[in-house]
């Protein structure tokens, strides 16, 4: 096979030499097509793990949903504009069920992943179950929507955008007064005990201030079921002149929706935790002229947040909650922090504290050394199955 | 077994030869089986996912159907709507999970399974333009919350009946249609919030998969997508859901597309290597046996030395002892024709090569100062040109001989005449070389100027002629001169009445008789350095027997043997002999008595013994040579030690002297 060449430039190759080297590159090229087609892919820039925390499933899913939504927004603007220090943030969400076993097993995941920072919960107990686990692995956890106030004024790994509900509480025993309303039943999840007791204890105090009295105090647990004709009757027969119902949406759109049934009225007072639009998807009219206590609104003009709702929409197709919002706050402020540390986990804490006034979506904030935030409180109402201020509030 | 070096010569070569283009081949037949299925799989999977879309569409399109057929029927008249007629409805319509009538203001009128009765409708739809109403976004039910998809058609009232789509169910109708193994059928809405999972965890957590590469390039329109995914790579078909916006989206494994490819690819690998083992361990066996075993040998056999040590270098350990003998024979050879053209070449005598038929082949420098040629005039002539005629007949004749086998080697003289006429005498040394199947390949010709030596021999020649007559001659004077001397003693004693000085006379004339026969000796058998003593005693006693012993009738009798002697020591012995037989003759016998005197010479290992005796009257008692007054005796004493011998006088039936010398 010697005699036969291949001329090449000036060089004569015995053909058999030539097919032997090409075999040899082809052989090569082959495995290496399928190294790349059957082995794990490559990998670009290594990215920055951001954990998120909340209950994606189950009755009070719409919190965790909207949290996870709006986070995966803000990832994807940070994103937009190069990412944190030359490196991709990426979510990874995890569902902690609303069970406090289940927010620490979904943070201990979400660290194993590598997460440098948990964005959650969006519920006041699963953030206090998990936090100290978080913590003692030297985690640092930011929560768009947990409102007690057991975790104000700590320097514990723990920052929120959200005040704590106390203000609300305030601003609710307040607004009632001014009502007229003298007598008021309190009704509260004891599944999210935390952010229920420190609600309700604000809104009797400044309610009692205000010469108002409680009447009555009925507690349930969201996992076990209400029983919303007791409520009503306990109610009724205190006197109670309202309700101050502090739920989740689809619970008080139930209870909204018994009273309907029971031809009822009695005035609903709620801190921001129903505020979402599954009261309105599953309350329908009866959920109309309840009145929330909150720092946000659906009525905004603030052209951070009207961008912010029309991406939102255009994102996933329908509108954002507040806790869309506050998850996408919570996100910018890491990323801001994340950039100071170089992406690691390292630093994060203090570089959180130190990120200084934020511009925001619903408004301006800071974080203070202890990681907490004041905003402004609203009364929203619902009207004609939509929300809107409380006029004169 | 360690393969040995020639084995794996051939297994790298059919490894290059044979294997390395079978590779190239199986390469590029994967390649292209992988190309035509990957198209294949790519084309089939868009229309599965074209498929399954418009499965969904015809589903979404039965439900709407259904809506639309039974509308008109729950309320026909605008009247209230009955609840059996929902609850029939219901029934009738696996695909809903719950029907409402909504009022024409909003509110929920009747709902089947109860609930948000009385409520406003939270809902808003889409307004279509064919009546058909459909709130894409899947949400939890509030009955379970499962995710679920509300349709609405409108009634001529104003009313809508509205059905909640179990989208759990499409799901696994979905899944049903097209298992795809190893793949998965993704579906969600227009804003990539999941619908169809086959992780129901997902579905429950109502992901967005809006950020997904897949999305993005449905999105944008495109049919098919390879993404990257879980450390894996897929590929992604669109199937887009009319009217509804909708997307279906089967991916499947990459590696499961090209698997089979690789799979076919792998069965021809695996036979091609089988086929490539045996064959080259069958080539290799045959190798071994009938050239690497006999090469081995053959390299064993060769000397200690040979070959770059321990198996060479490693990978030709057979070769490298050949190639070490090779370059020792090559050294060899090199070196002997160094030796030999050194050797040639400055030879002090002519040295050539010619062919059997005279022609010359190779020739010295010395050779061309010889014969007076350059080498290429030598070289272009035969040999018959340089030797004379003469010569050259009786050096052709030996040359035939040689050739005929008779004769090897010969040597002669003969002579060259130069160019320039000048005759050299020159002595050929001729020798023949056979080849290796013995026949005559080329003459070895030595040719040796012997001109001067030759001139030299005749000039010595010559000048020892000249010096042998010049001896005789002084040889002759003196053996005349000795005779004069002889005879003038003889006179000497005639005339002198003395008797005891004409003893003396007498005696003295026969010794110096006996001297002058040495010297006619010398220059009678012109062999001037040595004499014949058995020539010369024969004579001395011959002419003693004339002079004394004749009269009284004692004769000589001889013993001798053919011994010469030199002038040095003849001419002392031929004294002793003559003052021992003119002894014996004079006294051994008495006045008048005959009888014989034996005188003997012998020459054993050297030395010569000289015997003289008789049987006569003995020695008288007390005897001595040394002792005795006798003139003769002492110079018989004298000249013995002249000669280094010895002599010894006894009676042995008589007298008898015996002498011996060393010669």
């Amino acid at each position: 096979m010697d005699w036969i060449f291949i001329v090449f430039g000036k060089q004569r190759w015995p053909v058999a030499d030539v097919a032997a080297f090409g075999g040899c590159v082809g052989w090569l090229s082959l495995l290496v097509l399928g190294w790349l087609v059957l082995a794990s892919g490559c990998g670009g820039d290594d990215p920055v793990l951001l954990g998120f925390s909340g209950q994606l499933t189950g009755s009070h899913a719409d919190l965790g949903v909207q949290g996870r939504n709006g986070a995966t927004l803000a990832v994807e603007a940070v994103n937009a504009r190069g990412g944190v220090a030359s490196r991709p943030l990426r979510l990874l969400a995890s569902d902690d069920g609303d069970t406090a076993r289940g927010a620490i097993d979904a943070d201990t995941t979400l660290l194993k992943a590598g997460a440098v920072a948990i964005i959650g919960h969006m519920t006041s107990s699963q953030t206090l179950a998990a936090l100290p686990v978080v913590a003692a692995a030297g985690g640092v956890m930011i929560s768009p929507t947990t409102a007690t106030p057991e975790l104000s004024g700590k320097k514990d790994n723990f920052f929120r955008v959200i005040p704590s509900n106390e203000a609300w509480g305030v601003a609710l025993g307040r607004y009632a007064a001014r009502q007229g309303l003298a007598r008021v039943c309190l009704a509260g999840d004891t599944d999210n005990a935390s952010y229920t007791d420190s609600f309700q204890t604000a809104f009797e105090q400044a309610f009692a201030e205000a010469g108002g009295e409680l009447v009555c105090h009925y507690s349930f647990s969201s996992s076990r079921g209400a029983d919303w004709g007791a409520l009503l009757d306990q109610a009724a027969d205190s006197g109670g002149q309202a309700i101050v119902a502090t739920a989740a949406a689809r619970d008080v759109a139930a209870l909204a929706q018994t009273m309907t049934a029971r031809n009822t009225r009695l005035p609903l007072l709620c801190p921001t935790w129903p505020y979402t639009r599954e009261i309105l998807a599953i309350g329908g009219r009866s959920v109309d002229g309840i009145v929330f206590a909150t720092s946000y609104s659906e009525e905004n003009d603030r052209p951070e947040f009207r961008e912010f709702a029309r991406r939102y929409r255009e994102r996933f197709g329908w509108p954002p909650s507040f806790a869309a919002a506050y998850a996408y706050e919570a996100v910018t402020v890491l990323a801001s922090a994340l950039s100071r540390t170089g992406g690691e986990a390292r630093g994060l804490g203090p570089a959180l504290a130190a990120t200084g006034p934020q511009t925001g979506v619903i408004s301006p904030f800071a974080l203070d050394e202890s990681g907490d935030v004041a905003r402004d409180t609203f009364l929203v109402t619902i009207k004609d199955g939509r929300f809107t201020s409380v006029a004169g509030e | 077994m360690r393969p040995t070096p020639i084995s794996r010569i051939l297994s790298r070569s059919l490894l290059v030869r044979l294997v390395a283009p079978g590779l190239l081949l199986l390469a590029l037949m994967a390649a292209a089986m992988i190309s035509m299925h990957w198209r294949t799989m790519e084309r089939d999977n868009t229309r599965l996912a074209a498929t399954l879309a418009a499965f969904v569409a015809t589903a979404l399109d039965e439900a709407f159907h259904i809506l639309e057929t039974f509308v008109g029927r729950v309320a026909p008249d605008g009247g209230p709507v009955r609840p059996e007629a929902l609850s029939d409805l219901l029934a009738v319509s696996p695909a809903f999970r719950r029907l409402l009538w909504i009022t024409a203001d909003g509110t929920v009128a009747r709902a089947v399974p109860s609930g948000l009765q009385g409520a406003a409708f939270p809902l808003d739809f889409d307004n279509r333009q064919d009546g058909r109403l459909l709130l894409s976004r899947p949400l939890p039910s509030p009955i379970d919350g499962r995710l679920v998809v509300y349709l609405g058609v409108r009634a001529a009232t104003g009313g809508i009946l509205a059905g909640e789509l179990d989208l759990a169910g499409l799901g696994e109708r979905l899944t049903q249609l097209a298992p795809l193994a190893g793949g998965r059928i993704v579906a969600c809405d227009a804003y990539g919030n999941l619908i169809v999972h086959p992780d129901p965890r997902r579905v429950a957590e109502q992901t967005n998969i809006g950020d997904t590469p897949l999305f993005a390039a449905a999105k944008a329109g495109k049919g098919h997508l390879v993404y990257q995914s879980g450390g894996r790579l897929w590929l992604g078909t669109v199937g887009v859901v009319d009217q509804c916006g909708w997307f279906v989206l089967p991916t499947v494994p990459v590696s499961d597309l090209v698997a089979p490819a690789l799979y076919t690819v792998a069965v021809l690998f695996v036979f091609m290597a089988g086929a490539f083992v045996l064959a080259s361990a069958q080539l290799r066996k045959a190798l071994r046996q009938q050239v690497e075993e006999p090469l081995a040998r053959f390299a064993a056999s060769l000397p200690e030395g040979s070959g770059g040590g321990e198996g060479g270098s490693g990978a030709f350990a057979e070769l490298c002892v050949f190639e070490g003998a090779f370059e020792d024979m090559a050294r060899g050879l090199v070196r002997n024709e160094r030796l030999f053209r050194s050797s040639f070449e400055q030879a002090a005598v002519g040295m050539a090569h010619v062919s059997p038929d005279g022609q010359w082949l190779l020739v010295n420098e010395r050779l061309c100062q010889l014969v007076g040629c350059s080498r290429q005039e030598l070289l272009g002539h035969s040999l018959v040109e340089a030797i004379v005629p003469q010569d050259m007949a009786a050096v052709e004749a030996r040359l035939q001989e040689s050739l005929a086998g008779r004769l090897e080697t010969f040597a002669r003289e003969g002579r060259c005449i130069r160019p320039d006429g000048v005759s050299v005498q020159v002595n050929l040394t001729v020798s023949l070389v056979r080849g290796d199947m013995g026949r005559p390949d080329y003459f070895v010709f030595v040719v040796e100027d012997v001109t001067e030596r030759r001139a030299a021999e005749e000039a010595l020649r010559q000048s020892l002629e000249d010096k042998e007559l010049l001896l005789r001659e002084v040889h002759h004077r003196v053996k005349n001169n000795l005779q004069v001397i002889s005879s003038l003693f003889f006179l000497q004693a005639e005339a002198t009445d003395n008797a005891e000085a004409r003893l003396v006379l007498l005696e003295s004339r026969t010794r110096i008789a006996s001297m002058a026969l040495v010297h006619e000796g010398l220059y009678r058998t012109g062999d001037f350095g040595r004499i014949d003593v058995a020539d010369y005693v024969s004579r001395l006693a011959g002419q003693l027997e004339n002079s004394l012993g004749r009269s009284g009738g004692v004769r000589c009798k001889l013993g001798l043997e053919p011994i010469f002697l030199s002038i040095e020591k003849a001419a002392p012995l031929g004294l002793v002999l003559n003052e021992l037989i003119t002894n014996a003759i004079k006294h051994a016998y008495g006045p008048g008595v005959s009888g014989e005197v034996q005188v003997a010479v012998r020459l054993a290992g050297g030395v010569m013994r000289v015997t003289v005796g008789d049987q006569g009257q003995g020695l008288p008692p007390g005897f001595s040579i040394e002792g005795t007054e006798s003139l003769g005796m002492q110079l018989v004493a004298n000249l013995t030690r002249q000669l280094q011998g010895e002599v010894r006088a006894e009676n042995a039936g008589g007298a008898l002297f015996t002498l011996t010398f060393p010669v």
